[in-house]
């Protein structure tokens, strides 16, 4: 098993020693599975879309800097391709009061999870009623919850100020806690 | 499965790296386009910078700036004789620099309103020293004599008269009904106060003042202005002690009944 560094296996690409992207494929294929799940459900799509975001990150791999972490650089990428493959499924309009929420400042603890037990309920919840949230919300969720991503690496990511993380992830729980109560109460 | 997916994409990737069908970007492309986006930053801030102080100094050339004391009339007036179009074009700029900016972690990191008010900061001081350093007056000054080829008619266009109004000038006598103005073209004008003037800077005016009339022509009786408001431009002229025959201007006394 390679105990190498992410970013010192992207400076071996770099020199050319393209076989060493094989490792990186290999570390980051699931993780990459995993995330687009969350946006496609055809699998055929997914898989298609997984080896373009790899392969537009060996193809832009001279751009990247070895001084920063590989992982948000290759989930922008991820980020980039499965948002414009939502987009052209659902021809869904760019609105720019999605984005409102990154123009003012927040203020956000960054811990909003307290316990196991409230942990576990979110999983659950999660499980249950994802694919109701909308994309704006979805995305910072599945990269906090399933990724294990810190705020900073969502903001990476997704390009949004970090307090704004906080607010999505906050609202997305509200919304879920809405969703989980109603289906409670039709039970 | 899952394992088998992953052999299939590993080395259909890996496949299409050996035979070419994928290849990286050399690293001087990354190069040349972060330097083309900084450059791009940099001469948006450069263009924002000299439209916003250019309308500054637009402002201020045409006096316009001392509208909005002159009551709702002014800023009616004040606003009407904004150059909007090059408002209009700093604002454009002001999002295009946005958008470039935004591309960098310093920016993203921040809410939008830190950037947009960083960005306006900037601007603000950038403006202040351009008008310290009476840039845009030079130009204006080899504009009016046609030696400024390109920027020539904006100078010529936006710094000149806006509108047939506002008179700026030098008082050069007191009269019983008011008193007269020499323009800055050398011509008189017989300026006439009445009860209705507004004089938001007080009214004692003495010869040799600086001032802007804003006011409507005499329909009868040419080089006549019936004054709305007077102000004083500058303060300190009154003070000066080589004006020959100065007397004080008492507005009361001289109000047209």
């Amino acid at each position: 098993m390679n105990t190498q560094t992410d970013e010192a296996i992207v400076s071996l690409v770099k020199k050319g020693d393209t076989a060493s992207f094989g490792i990186l494929v290999e570390r980051y294929e699931e993780k990459m599975i995993r995330y687009g799940r969350r946006f496609l459900s055809n699998r055929d799509d997914l898989v298609d879309l997984v080896q373009e975001v790899f392969i537009k990150a060996f193809t832009n791999i001279q751009g990247f800097d070895t001084s920063l972490r590989f992982s948000p650089w290759l989930y922008r990428i991820a980020h980039n391709e499965f948002v414009n493959a939502l987009k052209k499924k659902k021809k869904e309009p760019l609105s720019f009061f999605d984005d409102v929420d990154t123009l003012f400042p927040h203020l956000v603890s960054e811990k909003n999870l307290e316990d196991e037990a409230e942990q576990k309920e979110m999983r659950l919840m999660l499980e249950k009623f994802l694919d109701k949230l909308p994309s704006k919300y979805r995305e910072p969720v599945v990269l906090y919850h399933f990724e294990e991503m810190s705020y900073q690496e969502i903001s990476e990511i997704l390009h949004i100020p970090i307090s704004t993380v906080g607010v999505r992830l906050g609202r997305a729980k509200k919304q879920l806690q809405r969703f989980y109560s109603k289906s409670q109460q039709s039970s | 499965m899952i394992h088998n997916e992953k052999q299939t994409i590993k080395e259909e990737i890996l496949s299409r790296i050996r035979e070419g069908k994928t290849a990286m970007v050399p690293r001087w492309r990354f190069v040349v386009r972060a330097v083309l986006m900084a450059m791009g930053a940099i001469v948006s801030a450069l263009v924002i910078l000299f439209v916003i102080s250019f309308v500054v100094f637009a402002i201020r050339q045409t006096r316009v700036s001392f509208l909005p004391a002159f009551g709702s009339r002014g800023v009616g007036l004040f606003l009407t004789s904004l150059p909007w179009l090059l408002i209009l074009l700093a604002l454009l700029f002001i999002a295009v620099f946005e958008i470039l900016i935004r591309r960098y972690a310093f920016a993203y990191r921040r809410p939008m309103l830190f950037s947009l008010v960083g960005v306006l900061l900037l601007m603000a001081g950038g403006t202040a020293i351009i008008s310290l350093s009476r840039f845009h007056e030079s130009l204006f000054e080899y504009a009016q004599n046609k030696q400024l080829p390109l920027a020539g008619p904006l100078y010529r266009g936006f710094g000149g008269e806006q509108f047939n109004h506002l008179y700026p000038g030098t008082i050069v006598e007191l009269t019983d009904s008011g008193f007269i103005l020499a323009e800055p073209n050398k011509s008189t004008t017989t300026i006439i106060v009445t009860p209705e003037t507004r004089f938001p800077t007080g009214i004692d005016f003495v010869q040799g003042d600086s001032v802007v009339v804003l006011g409507d022509s005499d329909n009868t009786t040419e080089g006549v202005i019936f004054a709305f408001g007077v102000q004083r431009v500058d303060r300190v002229l009154r003070l000066k002690p080589h004006i020959p025959n100065w007397r004080r201007f008492d507005a009361s006394s001289s109000i047209v009944k």
